[in-house]
């Protein structure tokens, strides 16, 4: 096999299969990058045996062929090269050059017989999805995924498409987050949980892609975008019923500045490092939404925000981290605040409109 | 120029002891039950009992300590407040801080009682009884009362600031400790209960005056091996230093094996004790720690040590227990030989506890466990460390009584 690639297109493909590629080392074959020619194109695959993905870009090919080579090695390659044609040339001895310019490299290849072939999906249902839409709703609930592999349901998120509504929910048990969204002229209806990081991934290197197609089978999941198809199982067993653990009333509700709420709690969390609680205390009397932090033998942080409090008086305490992502992520400019009891879920909102909710359970001190 | 005649050339120590101290604070914070009859505890319909009691209560025969039944007889119109722990700490950290500003050397000894090392030169610069009356203006200044005990040891300060009750200065210059004792009945000086007068009133002895006179001998025989020691504060001679409060770093226990041992299952039951062990002691001090730490020394003497750090601060065993064994099994392969054993926590915070949306009744799992320990320390702290134990632990007593 010899082909030239633009460094830049062959940099994008590398990149784009990389994030399947399986950091298990008892399958070395998988630490590779599948390559392979195709017409005038040339096919990328990357597997880890949970996702598969497969892209392409336009080549000169001037001898057809497929090989097996390192998937870090050669993306670092690329990466440091200068912004000129690559050529990527395998002989028979198992080892391949890669030339640019005046840079040679030659590398051992890995048995291409051996890389498992790319899997097929056949898909009973599929949507599409415009993926500015896609990539900010996996932001904004990913921050809820489990990564406590015990309990495989919650590293999943729950991919809910129907009437025209996407939903999309997460919780590692400790917050939860639901995001709703309306796509204008999406049709299908579907209810699956994918696995977080595969939802990520797909985020991340759909960027340039107008839209996202979403295919769903009987165990796995197709998405394809651009000249890239990416495969990840479906995770088995039922999600948690998210809709009872929605409070359905509270005792107090502060509106407040999604930007200056952020500041606040970033500042007073550097008090909070580790696990220390950091406080909420809320006054409707001075109209304070009052955050603190202690840490036993470094100090303490106390910050007072000029908020409008309504209902009861109240005090509850968050692990600092899980209220930074739930302000960073929330939706709108200005969110609302709203509490039950120091040992019920709190629950950020936009302070006006829905479709967007994120639960997060407080730390019951003493 | 000539030094003013009574210079304090001696050490000083003053006894602060705030005056009604829960009641006042009921008082304060409630204005309108100033000058009435305050009883902070267990409302009189139930079984509790009283925790404190405005000087207006104690008018009427109320005492600390009483049950609520009988303080609502003693005193049918008094207000009875539930206690307010939170707020009493809130305010006794206050006092502290009056304390800090004065001196260094300052000893908590309870919420409401502090000793200070005021010695002219070495800790403090003003005269004690300046000192004791700044106290006494500042501590007022928090709407709050004391009473101060100024002399050259502990128990003259002690015994001195409650002489004068409530908002009292009582003086003892250096060189009349004796004087002031003597006459005093000697069930004043702290360490001498009510059986303990009584056998000395068997012998005739009334009066710390008296007291100060027993030779050592007796003094075994009547009081005990600590009998000498309170012969001598009993004439004012008490070399206790004043122990400013280190914050406690880490709270550890260790086990020396009698003969090597080997066994997972003796090293594990050996590591479940200390555990337990340490965790009675968190919750006697009203700690919880967040760093474990393992420590073994091998048969050669080698000594190693294993810590892990949690997420969150505990004094519960329920949770320190499977993570000190994980360390263990990380640390040390079964066989080897130990000659000792530790564990150790430390890295202290308020116990917190992240709670679960998912937990099928989020607060059940951990609310047993707390109760069982608060039970387990309640029996414990009435009839022994030995009074109850796990099975898991009793085997291996057993084992060894064979």
């Amino acid at each position: 096999m010899k082909v030239s690639i633009a460094r830049g297109e062959l940099l994008d493909a590398l990149s784009t299969v990389s994030k399947g590629l399986s950091s298990r080392t008892t399958l070395p074959i998988l630490s590779g990058i599948h390559i392979a020619t195709k017409g005038d194109m040339v096919v990328f695959q990357a597997t880890d045996l949970e996702i598969s993905i497969k892209t392409s870009c336009k080549a000169r090919i001037d001898e057809p062929g497929q090989a097996v080579l390192s998937g870090r090695l050669l993306t670092d390659i690329v990466r440091s090269l200068p912004e000129a044609a690559v050529t990527l040339e395998v002989s028979a001895g198992g080892s391949a050059l890669v030339t640019c310019g005046q840079s040679k490299f030659t590398m051992k290849t890995l048995p291409a017989d051996d890389y498992p072939k790319f899997p097929e999906v056949d898909p009973s249902t599929t949507v599409s999805l415009p993926t500015e839409t896609f990539s900010r709703v996996v932001h904004q609930v990913s921050k809820a995924v489990s990564k406590d592999e015990t309990r495989p349901i919650l590293t999943g998120i729950l991919v809910v498409v129907d009437s025209g509504i996407l939903r999309m929910v997460a919780t590692d048990s400790y917050r939860l987050c639901v995001r709703e969204v309306a796509v204008e002229g999406m049709s299908g209806d579907i209810e699956l949980v994918i696995p977080g990081k595969a939802l990520e991934d797909v985020a991340k290197i759909a960027g340039a892609a107008e839209s996202i197609s979403l295919g769903v089978s009987e165990n796995q999941v197709v998405f394809t975008f651009g000249d890239t198809t990416f495969i990840s199982r479906r995770i088995e067993g039922s999600f948690p019923n998210y809709r009872q653990l929605l409070p359905k009333e509270h005792a107090t509700r502060v509106i407040i500045d999604r930007a200056e709420l952020l500041e606040a709690v970033k500042r007073v969390s550097l008090m909070a490092q580790h696990s220390t609680p950091l406080r909420i205390s809320v006054s409707t009397a001075e109209h304070t939404l009052t955050l603190s932090a202690a840490a036993q033998d470094v100090g303490e942080a106390t910050e007072d925000l000029q908020v409008t409090p309504e209902g009861e008086d109240i005090e509850i305490a968050f692990n600092h981290a899980y209220l930074v992502d739930g302000v960073q992520v929330a939706e709108g400019d200005t969110i609302a605040l709203e509490i039950t009891s120091p040992l019920k879920p709190g629950v950020l909102k936009p302070a006006d409109g829905d479709g967007f909710t994120y639960l997060l359970m407080p730390v019951r001190l003493g | 120029m000539a030094e003013p005649p009574l210079t304090w050339h001696a050490r000083a120590i003053l006894h602060v002891d705030m005056d009604a101290f829960f009641a006042s604070v009921e008082q304060l914070d409630n204005p309108e039950w100033r000058g009435r009859p305050v009883i902070v505890g267990g409302a009189p319909g139930g079984r509790g009992v009283v925790s404190a009691a405005s000087y207006e209560a104690r008018a009427f025969g109320v005492r600390s300590a009483m049950a609520s039944g009988q303080a609502a007889r003693l005193c049918p119109d008094a207000v009875w407040a539930r206690p307010r722990f939170d707020r009493y700490r809130e305010l006794s950290a206050e006092v502290h801080d009056i304390f800090r500003s004065v001196t260094p050397r300052v000893q908590q000894v309870s919420i409401d009682e502090a000793y200070l090392d005021v010695t002219p030169g070495a800790y403090a610069e003003a005269d004690p009884v300046a000192l004791a009356r700044e106290i006494q203006r500042r501590v007022g200044g928090l709407g709050l009362s004391c009473s101060i005990g100024v002399g050259t040891s502990k128990t003259v300060a002690k015994i001195a600031s409650d002489r004068d009750k409530p908002h009292g200065v009582t003086v003892v210059r250096p060189g009349r400790e004796a004087v002031f004792l003597a006459v005093l009945p000697a069930t004043v000086l702290p360490g001498i209960g009510a059986a303990t007068a009584e056998r000395l009133r068997d012998v005739g002895i009334h009066t710390l005056g008296e007291l100060a006179r027993l030779d050592a001998t007796s003094a075994v025989r009547l009081l005990g091996s600590g009998g000498p020691d309170l012969v001598a504060r009993a004439a004012g001679v008490d070399p206790r230093a004043v122990v400013a409060d280190d914050t406690v770093k880490s709270v550890s226990n260790e086990h020396t094996f009698a003969r090597d041992v080997r066994e997972r299952t003796d090293v594990e039951r050996t590591l479940r004790q200390l555990v337990a062990r340490v965790a009675v002691r968190l919750r006697h001090k009203g700690l919880a720690a967040r760093t474990l730490t393992v420590k073994l020394r091998y048969a050669d003497f080698t000594t190693k040590t294993a810590s892990r750090t949690l997420g969150v601060h505990t004094d519960l065993e329920d949770d320190l227990l499977p993570v000190a064994l994980d360390v263990l099994h990380r640390a040390w392969t079964a066989g080897a030989g130990l000659r000792l054993l530790g564990f150790g926590v430390s890295n202290f915070g308020e116990p917190a506890r992240q709670l679960e949306l998912l937990a099928e009744t989020p607060e059940e799992g951990h609310g047993r466990s707390r109760s069982l320990a608060e039970s387990i320390d309640a029996v414990r702290d009435r009839f022994g460390d030995d009074a109850i134990v796990f099975g898991h632990i009793q085997n291996r007593a057993d084992e060894e009584d064979e």
